[in-house]
């Protein structure tokens, strides 16, 4: 609980501040339709979060969601029933992210190295696919962002689902616990009968298909694809998580906090949004909250802590 | 001897596959790109070495000819030795932001990086104030440093080249002559026993980030001088995919410790080379990230395959 | 007859004094005021039990921690020591029990990492090399200086650490348990320079548990206990059992006892197996049987133990669980099998350190503790892993407590757990009690015999000779990678074992 207090404080003080900006802030309709342009990131982020806390990391998810959502558009402008083309997209980003987990487990190779390279590669991939082009979506596809379920967006309540799911998982279930012992020593992972490079391509592959469902999201609230959508998104994405309380070392998961640091991030861009700053600006934004975050998190705040803690619950 | 046969074959290969890479035309341009590729290439070699990630250098690019830019706009007489130097001074600052964050405050350098990538570039736009620097700001004398320079019959060896063929020979001195530069190796290898060694990590990471920052920061003037303009956007923007391409495949260990500055060169002569093939070849720019993606993607693995067996687990 | 030195010898302001020395870790104080005076020309043994301190002083002493209080100083003069560097630089070197050596880097240069000597503003290469090969000529040893380091043996990654400390012409050395992973006859040749060290009037400190190395060795002993200092004594005046009681602080009473076992069916069989690291292995286990392997550190005892737990794969032979042929690719198989390991690497591969004491005991066996639709119930898993932690007498806070937290024999005890809630038929033991304090020592003693009664068949590997001899039915001694002699518990004695392992005899 007490790692949620931090992002908690900063959204109080993000919503002042949107508060002053502009009077109209703070209505739920505004805030809900603003999260929702954002709500492929933190969807993206509950899988990110089983591949930090496993100890690695992945920077090709952006690219990823690129990539899948241009194939998908050629796809349906080729003639393809959408439908068929949407099961196929989120297909595709299932095997992109398998493709990460294959090749590092594999090759057992440092997984920060392996996606740099693969972030390079399927966006490359979309480039090559489409040029400066873009490619329109069928109109019948489009605008799943403005219908709205129980008062929440559609893509909003998928990723309250997914995030659910993602912390039920990662808490109560066999998989969950294995995601953490791998991140906290995969040493001793193996050692005690967990399948390590099971569990290290299955938290890819899942990120891949969280990846792919971002995707078909993406094309259909934007209505196209092209291939210089979502750039930097993995910064935003990784500091969700770890404004979230996740490790980024591994071996710690939190992923109702990383809903937690979605509103942030959300309302963030939204202020930002408001007081007209430009991408680069927000970007800006987003990386000093990510440093001065993991430096929050390295600062001898559990020293602080404890010893406001009562004796007896020190350690011996 | 074996250690020349891969680069030999890629030589001969890409002579019966494109002669026109060799002509005095091809050279010339593979030397407008070789010094900016070599230069910032340098400063990531060591940090790679001494086991740490620098993916800000773009954005270090991207401020650096920014700022010199703007400082030509506002004095278009100045000295070319002291834009330079604003270069390597605005790179070195922030370098040493990079080196604080990972030595002193000890946190990954990844992510440390992928946040200052982010904040770094959007420092260019803050000191840009929405303007781009066009070609009218940047003195001619500045731009013919990429173009002219001592001539060896139809090739051109630009001062941009001379300039980084100067810092790969300081870069090689420095890492095989002086002790700061052999406890980067040393700690790179083995960070525990180097500290047992009375080698301080403190001072190493700073070092290793500050350099790679005032690599960067030359990196940047060059851009400034080979493109005669700069955008707060664009320059040097995803240019870290190419350094750490071209570390990864001059060999160099890529979990540290081990590396040669001798096979960096040959790997940036390749890098540049790849630049000009694909651009001679009619290979849109729309390809490029691709192809270094791939490149990246199979030295990683060739790399670490060969490593696999050092693995205990 | 035991004469107490008097415990601050600020009289004599010669070689090292170390006053009021304290540390403390996450609020753990680890030290408390600890005062030793390390003289030139002698050897001072610190000796204690493991978490006593021992090696948090030698770290203090080499400028690796920063002690919170006291002084040290050197020949009279105070020593700031902030860093090793500034250690090595007054003469002052550690050796460590793990030497870390740099694996790119050459013989020559990982002597004198750190300290590489110039000629105006460059390294003096020449010199780098020449200086090198003669402090390894110094030591005997002939190993080619400009080769790369990556490929050698412990023993020879100790000698270039000793070189290293060497070319600092180190005036106080301190050895942290560096015999432990050494031969006999690497240990002779270490005790052989520690002697020509203190000839030449160096202060020298070596930190052991092991009584026959302070015996051998020493000429003063400091005995540690929970981060105090118990004592100083002269060790040609005092004895064993004296020191090990000032350890202990206790009276320890020896039960090692073997009760008569009848013979029972074959529950492990291992024929004519060959892998990587041993070669035409040849042994049975019967239920209720402790089979022990003993053999020097690098005999090939670990890696069968690993490929008959499915880390590796034996490339030839046959291995039979209860009658059936057993071969796994992987841990999981094995413990599916009903074959677990408790590793040597206690911390790099028997625990999560930071995780706590219930998930580390539930993980092998998560499966028992879920639903069919593999939801996980907290409640079955704390009702089954308390009672099997109380048979241990294992001391925690609570289930939810970090591993990290407890100390190494509760740990230990927190690796038995798990395997034990796995209902092993064969348990492999690999140096189960190596940094376990003796109270500890005892109660994982007294399970693994409680363990066997109960019909489980236990393979033992330990380099603690007293421990194989005193628990094992038979032993098995293994020497190059092969089992070069099986003794029954009745005939074995430690000088029978030890000839064997070290090829003594025929």
């Amino acid at each position: 609980m007490r790692r949620n207090i931090l992002p908690g404080l900063l959204i109080v003080l993000v919503a002042v501040i949107g508060n002053r900006l502009s009077p109209n802030f703070l209505d739920f309709a505004y805030l809900r339709d603003s999260a929702t342009l954002v709500a492929e990131l933190g969807l993206i982020a509950v899988g990110m979060n089983f591949i930090i806390t496993s100890g690695n990391i992945d920077l090709s998810v952006g690219s990823n969601m690129v990539l899948t959502a241009c194939i998908t558009a050629k796809f349906m402008v080729g003639g393809m029933p959408a439908p068929l083309a949407l099961l196929l997209g989120v297909g595709i980003g299932t095997l992109l992210g398998w493709l990460n987990g294959v090749l590092i487990t594999y090759f057992r190779a440092p997984s920060f190295l392996i996606t740099v390279a693969t972030m390079a590669m399927y966006r490359g991939a979309a480039k090559a696919l489409l040029g400066p082009q873009s490619v329109k979506a069928p109109s019948g596809i489009v605008g799943i962002d403005t219908q709205t379920f129980a008062g929440l967006t559609i893509p909003l309540l998928i990723l309250l689902v997914t995030a659910s799911i993602g912390a039920f998982v990662m808490q109560k279930t066999i998989f969950g616990s294995w995601v953490v012992a791998v991140g906290s020593n995969s040493r001793t992972a193996l050692y005690s009968g967990v399948p390590v490079a099971r569990v290290v391509r299955t938290s890819y592959t899942l990120t891949g298909f969280i990846c792919g469902i971002a995707a078909m999201l993406m094309l259909s609230r934007l209505g196209l694809a092209r291939h210089d959508l979502a750039m930097g998104s993995e910064l935003d994405i990784i500091t969700i998580v770890v404004v979230g309380g996740t490790a980024i070392q591994g071996g710690a998961a939190n992923v109702i906090g990383s809903l937690l640091a979605f509103i942030l991030i959300a309302l963030l861009r939204s202020v930002m949004g408001v007081a007209n700053f430009t991408a680069e600006y927000q970007m800006t934004i987003i990386g000093i909250l990510l440093i001065g975050m993991v430096l929050a998190n390295r600062l001898p705040l559990k020293l602080i802590l404890q010893k406001l803690r009562p004796k007896s619950q020190r350690a011996p | 001897m074996k250690r020349f046969i891969v680069p030999l074959l890629v030589i001969v290969a890409a002579y019966a596959l494109l002669p026109r890479l060799f002509t005095a035309d091809s050279t010339n341009s593979i030397l407008l790109w070789l010094p900016l590729v070599l230069t910032v290439a340098l400063g990531e070699f060591l940090v790679v070495v001494a086991g740490g990630i620098d993916i800000s250098v773009g954005s270090i690019m991207g401020f650096s000819s920014m700022t010199v830019g703007i400082v030509f706009k506002a004095n278009p007489s100045m000295p070319l030795p002291l834009a330079i130097l604003v270069a390597v001074v605005c790179g070195l600052i922030l370098g040493l932001i990079n080196g604080a964050l990972v030595a002193r405050a000890k946190l990954p350098p990844l992510i440390v990086t992928i946040g200052t990538l982010a904040t770094f570039r959007g420092l260019a736009f803050l000191i840009a104030k929405g303007e781009t620097i066009t070609g009218s700001y940047v003195p001619d004398s500045f731009t013919k440093l990429s173009n002219h320079g001592i001539p060896l019959g139809e090739v051109t060896l630009n001062w941009l080249a001379i300039t980084s063929i100067l810092c790969t020979a300081a870069f090689l001195w420095f890492t095989t002559n002086t002790a700061l530069g052999r406890s980067i190796f040393a700690f790179g290898g083995q960070p525990e026993g180097a500290l047992r060694r009375g080698i301080a990590a403190t001072r190493i990471q700073t070092t290793v980030y500050a350099l790679s920052g005032a690599m960067a920061g030359l990196g940047g003037a060059m851009y400034l001088s080979r493109f005669g303009q700069a955008q707060p956007g664009s320059a040097g923007s995803g240019f870290e995919l190419t350094v750490i391409a071209t570390v990864a495949i001059a060999g160099t260990k890529l979990t540290g410790g081990a590396g040669s500055i001798g096979k960096l060169v040959v790997a940036a002569i390749g890098v540049s080379a790849l630049n000009v093939a694909l651009s001679i070849q009619g290979i849109s720019d729309d390809w490029q990230t691709l192809v270094y993606g791939s490149v990246l993607l199979v030295m990683v693995c060739a790399d670490s395959f060969r490593r696999r067996s050092e693995v205990v687990v | 007859m035991v004469e107490e030195v008097e415990s601050n010898g600020l009289a004599d302001q010669t070689g090292l004094i170390a006053s009021g020395i304290s540390l403390s870790f996450g609020g753990q104080k680890v030290l408390d005021s600890v005062d030793i005076h390390l003289e030139p020309g002698r050897v001072h043994a610190i000796t204690g039990e493991n978490g006593a301190g021992k090696s948090s002083l030698a770290k203090v002493i080499a400028g690796i921690y920063r002690s919170e209080s006291g002084s040290i100083s050197f020949n009279g003069a105070n020593l700031n020591l902030k860093d090793p560097r500034s250690a090595l630089t007054q003469g002052i070197t550690l050796i460590h029990q793990e030497p870390l050596i740099f694996p790119d880097l050459s013989i020559g240069e990982n002597i004198f990492a750190g300290n590489l000597p110039k000629r105006g503003p460059k390294i003096d290469w020449d010199l780098v090399f020449q200086r090198s090969r003669a402090l390894l000529d110094k030591l005997g040893s002939n190993l080619d200086v400009r080769t790369s380091a990556g490929t050698l043996s412990i023993a020879d990654q100790q000698m270039l650490e000793i070189a290293a400390a060497m070319s600092y012409e180190a005036k106080v050395w301190i050895f942290d348990e560096t015999t432990a992973p050494l031969t006999p006859t690497e240990v002779a040749r270490l005790f052989g320079l520690i002697n020509e060290l203190k000839q030449q009037e160096c202060a020298i400190g070596i930190v052991t548990h092991h009584m026959d190395e302070v015996f051998t060795i020493s000429d003063d002993i400091t005995v540690l206990r929970n981060g105090k200092k118990v004592v100083q004594l002269l060790t040609q005046n005092t004895t064993k059992n004296e020191v090990v009681s000032h350890m202990v602080g206790r009276e320890l009473d020896n039960q090692t006892q073997c009760a008569e076992r009848t013979d029972q069916e074959i529950a492990f069989q291992i024929q004519n197996a060959t892998g990587p690291g041993f070669q035409a292995v040849d042994f049975t286990i019967q239920r209720g049987e402790i089979f022990g392997i003993a053999g020097l550190v690098g005999a090939g005892r670990t890696e069968l133990a690993r490929a008959i737990f499915g880390i590796t794969k034996p490339t030839s032979g046959q291995l039979k669980l209860d009658g059936q042929p057993y071969e796994v690719n992987n841990p999981g198989e094995a413990i599916k099998a009903g074959v677990v390991l408790v590793p040597e690497d206690r911390r790099g591969a028997g625990l999560c350190i930071e995780q706590s004491i219930l998930d580390n005991t539930t993980l092998p066996g998560l499966n028992r503790f879920a639903s069919k639709i593999g939801i996980l119930s907290r409640n079955k898993a704390i009702t089954t892993v308390l009672p099997k932690l109380d048979d241990l007498a294992t001391k925690y806070q609570s289930l939810d407590q970090p591993v990290g937290q407890l100390s190494g024999g509760n740990q230990q005890k927190v690796v038995l757990t798990k395997w034990l809630l796995e209902e092993p038929k064969l348990l492999i033991l690999d140096e189960p009690t190596r940094g376990v304090d003796i109270g500890a020592k005892a109660d994982v003693h007294r399970q693994i015999r409680h363990l066997a009664s109960q019909g489980v068949a236990i393979l033992l590997i330990s380099s603690d000779l007293p421990e194989v001899l005193s628990l094992s039915d038979r032993i098995g001694v293994m020497r190059k990678g092969e089992i070069v002699g099986t003794l029954a518990a009745a005939e074995a004695t430690e000088a029978l074992v030890v000839s064997l392992a070290s090829g003594g005899q025929g």
